[in-house]
């Protein structure tokens, strides 16, 4: 038996306790989108369990309301911005599960995340250089120029150095010292770079990894972002212009035109949860600054759904006439935008989305359809490191070339002219 | 389910303290129903494991109290014998086979039901309690119940003893200041455990997560700094939550820490320190054996096999073996000799060498194994690693520990207790009103912080940019 020696007041503040704890899920289930959280946290959210499911486990119906309520509580991500925005502008820490930070340097550790910091990120940029790796890495990057490449076109491929590398003494001692002595030995090891840079000229395309130029000027102000992940600004145009350059000697002479520094959002927004405002050098182009192509880009999308993403860039005042086609991870985003500048029309392919039947149909049909003059790859050393860069293209150009010599034999002359048409019906 | 979450927090108490507003005859077994969901909740069918322990114990209670004589004592200690398999069967039979016999893979995979340690050691002093005639039998399987599975101290302590709360299980009385000081209880206990305990429990894991022959002698020794502070914060923490809980609903649970690490010998941390657990095992254990009735030797002994089985306790591993060995090693020369020269000692020396064994005893309750445990205490001493302390400290990290260490002493509470209400677990009178809003405005915004903390801590970023 429970007595309340005041009730009235007793109960009401009981009453008034629970209703105000209950608001967070309450107001939760009443006012929060499902598929902007999920989209927010990057994965389903826990469900109601089906009668199969509660009849199978009727004790674990509670676990699952249970997960259901926190997937759904109001002020989850409001707090987790405000704790990495105390954290990262009041306290100077990292501000930000995924990411160390050294002063104004922030590398990211990994891109997701479960418990403690595993470094995967920056174990992958750091990866070991040896000879077997150099090789496979540069057989692998033959095979993307090759499937890409006609004696008329251009085959460019761009290893963008990234952060764990070119900043290797600035990583701070939050990261395993073995891991930092990992990436201070990256920095020194370039002989793959020049391996891969020479096979590639005598294959007869371009692979740039332009870490002693990235080098030279790591630490003008605002080169690389410092607290971004990725090349943006002046190395991210730095990027594209060595590759241009190259591509086409003479016409593009890196820092030529006008620099200006704006104000701009730092990257991995899902990590921070706020816009962080980071300092940006950015280059003025002028009338030749190249601007997104959106009814091209809705046009490509609707015609090749399975290829997910394709960002357009037109520059039509320099009217060079030349057609690129880029394929390349997120450092691709920051760096296209640039390199559109030489070319009439820039239609990108985000690589991280694709998957093989729609990279079956970027070789098949896509760069065909589009001819450009040039195709350039674009990923960071890690991705290259880890073969990720390669992925799903080589499947689809592995798949793409049994098909076509099981076609081509199906050609060949046969005994009986008329077993062709048998074939044909096959195919 | 665990009170600093969001499904405890938000959806579970709300719940519960809504339906106990409404309660009056149906307290008992609305308290019963949420806490063996909030039992199940965590520990799924392993919930089968205490409602057979509270049969169990309601059985052998009632035979205990219709036996007299030699049959009373033989039930009395079937019932403790019934306790004491369940516990062992589910926390010792894998390191009895595995580590003790060495039949590796003899017992593999037995789940250890959470908090079975607390409402075992709970049946077991209502059954010794009930031989011993200091408590009455409890009829009602419902009250009975409800005892054993409360969930308020269900999963960290306090453990009550029966006696305590008979009365209150029959008829409870809760005052507008019951429920106000249960809030500052529960808000404080919260904050403890969110904002110290957590905050410091991830250097203290991260450090002792790295192998020890990387950790240069400042971060094995913030290794070992952090978590002295988030293990006493983490349980006292937890302890409060449970106080302020049962005050909410008009019992009062005893005292489980009195500023442990302000003491000056190790006898007295084991008197502020988890009392409800080291006044258990004297009533229990210390006292049957003998206590210091029985000569030197003997009491030695006893503090010996008391300290052992406090080890054993806490968890079923060598680590934890010789960690209880080791604190009833010192009390054994304490009560030798020590004792009497430290008393001679100023005070920050007592204080130093106490928190010192405390110190290193913690590095062995919470190494993997004791050749962990010995690598820390070597990393210690090591001038050249390479794992400095600043690899792990923020600033976020480094104030949690100065107001960690601020708060363990008594000090902070003197100074406020004139201005604030604050959180006490002794029943103090009704605070004056002015006192009682500044204490609820300050708990508050430590509760609206810890609940910041708990919701952001769940979201756990996934960053699509795959490369």
């Amino acid at each position: 038996m429970q007595h309340f020696a005041n009730p009235r007041i007793c109960r009401s503040v009981m009453v008034g306790l629970a209703v105000a704890l209950a608001v967070p899920i309450a107001a939760g289930f009443a006012t929060i989108d499902p598929e902007k959280r999920a989209r927010a946290l990057n994965r389903p959210l826990a469900e109601w369990p089906t009668t199969e499911e509660a009849r199978q486990d009727p004790i674990g119906v509670v676990g699952r309301l249970a997960d259901m309520a926190a997937d759904r509580s109001l002020g989850l991500l409001t707090s987790a911005r405000w704790l990495n925005q105390l954290r990262y502008e009041t306290l100077g820490d990292p501000g930000g599960a995924n990411v160390v930070r050294n002063g104004d340097f922030v590398f990211l550790t990994d891109h997701d995340l479960n418990g403690r910091p595993d470094y995967r990120a920056i174990h992958a940029s750091c990866a070991a250089r040896d000879a077997e790796r150099s090789q496979e890495i540069i057989a692998r990057a033959g095979v993307l120029a090759d499937a890409s490449g006609t004696p008329d076109r251009k085959s460019a491929i761009l290893v963008v150095p990234s952060k764990p590398v070119l900043y290797a003494d600035r990583l701070p001692v939050a990261v395993p010292a073995d891991l930092r002595d990992a990436c201070m030995e990256a920095r020194a090891d370039l002989q793959w770079a020049a391996q891969l840079r020479k096979t590639a000229a005598a294959q007869g395309f371009l692979a740039a990894y332009p870490f002693r130029a990235f080098d030279d000027k790591r630490d003008k102000p605002h080169f690389y972002p410092p607290e971004n992940f990725h090349t943006a600004g002046w190395s991210a145009h730095f990027a594209a212009w060595f590759v241009l350059n190259r591509l086409y000697p003479g016409e593009f002479v890196p820092g030529s035109p006008g620099f200006g520094t704006v104000r701009a959002k730092a990257d991995m927004p899902s990590v921070y949860l706020y816009d962080r405002d980071i300092q940006l050098r950015t280059p003025r182009y002028g009338k030749a600054r190249a601007t997104r192509d959106k009814a091209d880009e809705a046009d490509l999308q609707a015609r090749y759904p399975e290829v997910l993403e394709f960002r357009v860039w037109r520059s039509t005042e320099r009217g060079s006439g030349r057609t690129a086609v880029v394929i390349g991870n997120s450092f691709s985003l920051y760096i296209a935008p640039h390199l559109a500048v030489g070319f009439d029309r820039l239609v990108l392919i985000y690589q991280n989305r694709l998957r093989v039947p729609g990279a079956r149909r970027l070789y098949t049909e896509v760069i065909p359809e589009i001819d450009p003059d040039a195709v350039i790859y674009i990923h960071h050393d890690a991705a290259h490191m880890t073969g990720r860069a390669f992925r799903p293209l080589e499947d689809a150009i592995r798949i793409n070339k049994a098909k076509a010599r099981r076609a081509t034999s199906a050609l060949k002359p046969a005994a009986n002219p008329g077993d062709i048409g048998e074939h044909d019906g096959d195919e | 389910m665990v009170f600093s979450s969001i499904d405890f927090l938000f959806l579970f108490l709300p719940a519960f303290l809504m339906c106990a507003a409404a309660a009056g005859r149906s307290a008992n077994a609305i308290l019963l129903g949420f806490s063996l969901v909030f039992y199940a909740a965590g520990e799924g069918v392993f919930v089968a494991v205490m409602v057979a322990s509270i049969c169990w114990n309601y059985l052998a209670g009632r035979l205990i109290d219709e036996a007299k004589g030699r049959k009373r004592r033989l039930w009395l200690a079937l019932g403790i014998a019934g306790n004491l398999a369940m516990l062992g069967h589910f926390k010792y039979l894998t390191f009895l086979a595995q580590d003790v016999l060495g039949l590796s893979g003899a017992v593999a995979g037995i789940h250890l039901p959470l908090g079975i340690s607390f409402f075992t050691f709970q049946a077991i002093s209502y059954l010794v309690d009930l031989h011993r005639g200091q408590c009455a039998l409890e009829r009602s399987p419902l009250r009975l119940a409800t005892y054993i599975a409360m969930f308020p101290q269900l999963v960290a302590g306090p453990i009550v003893r029966f006696a305590s709360v008979a009365e209150a299980l029959r008829s409870r009385m809760v005052t507008p200041t019951d429920i106000t000081q249960g809030m500052l209880l529960f808000a404080g206990g919260l904050a403890a455990k969110v904002l110290i305990a957590d905050t410091v429990a991830e250097a203290a894991d991260a450090l002792f997560g790295t192998d020890a022959e990387q950790l240069r002698a400042d971060a094995a020794a913030l290794a070992v700094v952090a978590y002295t502070l988030q293990i006493y914060f983490d349980f006292l923490g937890y302890s409060l939550m449970a106080v302020g809980l049962g005050r909410m609903l008009g019992f009062r649970f005893p005292r489980n820490f009195n500023h442990p690490y302000v003491s000056l010998s190790v006898t007295e941390f084991w008197r502020r320190w988890h009392i409800s657990l080291s006044t258990w095992f004297r009533d229990y254990l210390y006292i049957p054996l003998g206590g210091n009735r029985l000569g030197p030797v003997r009491t030695y002994a006893n503090l010996a096999l008391v300290f052992l089985a406090t080890g054993l306790w806490h968890g079923a591993a060598w680590t934890f073996v010789v960690w209880g060995m080791f604190h009833g090693l010192f009390l054994v020369i304490e009560r030798a000799g020590l004792g009497a020269v430290l008393a001679r000692l100023p005070i920050l020396v007592r204080g130093a060498y106490t928190l010192g064994v405390v110190m290193a005893g913690w590095v062995l309750f919470r190494a993997e194994n004791l050749e962990h445990a010995t690598a820390i205490f070597g990393a210690l001493t090591r001038l050249s690693a390479p794992m400095p302390a600043a690899a792990v400290l923020t600033t976020e990290l480094a104030l949690t520990l100065v107001c960690g260490v601020i708060l363990v002493g008594p000090w902070v509470g003197r100074l406020l207790a004139r201005q604030i209400a604050l959180p006490s677990v002794e029943p103090l009178p009704a605070p004056h009103p002015r006192a009682l809003a500044l204490g609820l405005a300050l708990f508050g915004t430590l509760f609206v912080l810890s609940a910041i903390k708990i919701l952001a801590g769940s979201y756990s970023p996934f960053i699509y940019f795959r490369f």
